[in-house]
């Protein structure tokens, strides 16, 4: 078992155990930071990339972390941030359209080699793309993370009210995906 | 329980015989079974967990330790039923068809990802200091002092002073200060302050020195003109030196 987020904020803070504390946090959160952000890029190389800055900005940012907000939140703000400046980034770039590169997209869930178009959690992952971005960020913290809707506004900056409507969007449209295959 | 008078009613109706027979155990037991039977089986029990064979003891599947956390993490997790029950009950009421989907990501991923991930750290470079930006006065007055001292520097060590020491000394009656001393002070000076003589010049000096006339008198005109041009400023000196 971890230690707490507190312990951990403490070891940080002093020299000596600083980076005993910083590999426990990464130790810690790796897991779901790394899921939350490879639903988002799926692929595996550049969900490995942001992790990396993710946690290099934390290293960077922590001493200044004001501890009256949670570190887990915290960390997804992170993970959020850097994963919604590579899909920016990713489409300021690209020369394919918008339709070309929802088609990306989906091939490039198909390239996994675990793919298995009958498998019904391929099949969701194949709905997921067909969100919108937002849609999709919200979708994923609350399915798969359980994330609370409180929680979900503090790293989203949304109001609990719209992200509730956005994920009941979210869920009834992958439902009508799912149902129509 | 019924009572014993009741059973004994009960028997005497279906098994009469039996009342006869009576209840007590026939068989023997050793002495103090009871009392030590717990304590035999506890025995038993620890005895069933000292493995057998020693090629056995403390083996564990690989990578068992370093997943073990995560997945203690999640069981924790999925037994906490306050937002995860509140998430399937929310799903039940939309979308009824997400509570029957394994949540397990379906996405490959590198074997001991997760144990193997380091993290890059940039490596941090020395902070340069930057120096205060002065401000435009100080540079001018700078730049003023620099220069005060180069001029005065000049001055100083310029070849006018040369020139002024040279005049002075021109002017200088050697002669006549030089009357006044008396010889055993000049012997006695020439003493102390080893001058060179003529005669105290080598001979091979002594034949350079002799010859002096002879070189110059070898050397072309064009050698001798250039050698006063680069010179002029003794030249000048040299023939005013003359006219006095």
């Amino acid at each position: 078992m971890f230690p707490s987020d507190k312990e951990l904020l403490s070891q940080f803070s002093i020299s000596s155990t600083k980076e005993k504390g910083f590999t426990s946090i990464i130790q810690k959160y790796q897991e779901k930071l790394y899921w939350h952000i490879r639903r988002m890029v799926i692929d595996h190389a550049d969900a490995d990339d942001i992790l990396q800055n993710v946690f290099i900005k934390v290293w960077k940012g922590l001493e200044n972390f004001r501890e009256d907000s949670q570190l887990y939140t915290w960390l997804y703000r992170i993970s959020t941030n850097e994963t919604l400046s590579f899909l920016e980034k990713q489409k300021r770039n690209s020369t394919l359209s918008l339709s070309d590169m929802e088609n990306s997209w989906e091939n490039k869930i198909k390239a996994d080699e675990h793919f298995d178009s009958n498998q019904l959690e391929w099949k969701l992952q194949l709905a997921i793309r067909q969100l919108p971005e937002k849609q999709r960020l919200v979708f994923n913290l609350r399915y798969f993370d359980a994330m609370p809707y409180e929680e979900m506004s503090r790293i989203l900056d949304t109001s609990e009210g719209s992200l509730k409507a956005s994920y009941h969007h979210a869920a009834k449209k992958i439902e009508m995906i799912l149902t129509s295959y | 329980m019924k009572p014993q008078n009741t059973i004994l009613e009960e028997l005497n109706e279906i098994a009469p015989t039996l009342i006869k027979v009576g209840n007590s155990m026939p068989f023997t037991i050793q002495q103090g079974y009871f009392e030590q039977l717990a304590e035999s089986i506890l025995e038993k029990t620890t005895l069933e967990l000292i493995p057998r064979s020693e090629n056995k003891v403390f083996q564990v599947p690989d990578q068992y330790f370093s997943g073990l956390a995560n997945k203690i993490l999640q069981k924790v997790k999925e037994s906490n039923p306050d937002e995860l029950g509140a998430l399937i009950l929310e799903n039940e009421s939309i979308a009824p068809i997400l509570n029957r989907i394994n949540k397990e990501m379906p996405f490959a991923l590198p074997d001991y990802y997760f144990d193997q991930l380091a993290i890059q750290m940039p490596v941090e470079k020395t902070k340069v200091v930057q120096l205060k930006k002065m401000s435009t006065w100080v540079t001018y007055a700078a730049a003023a002092v620099f220069a005060g001292i180069m001029v005065t520097g000049s001055f100083l060590f310029s070849d006018k002073k040369q020139e002024q020491d040279f005049e002075k000394y021109q002017n200088m009656d050697v002669s006549g200060a030089l009357d006044k001393v008396s010889d055993s002070e000049l012997n006695s000076y020439i003493d102390e302050n080893h001058t060179v003589s003529l005669d105290e010049l080598s001979e091979n000096d002594r034949a350079n020195f002799d010859n002096f006339d002879d070189k110059i008198q070898s050397m072309s005109s064009e050698n001798i003109s250039q050698y006063l041009n680069e010179n002029g400023f003794l030249e000048n000196k040299l023939e005013n030196a003359g006219e006095k």
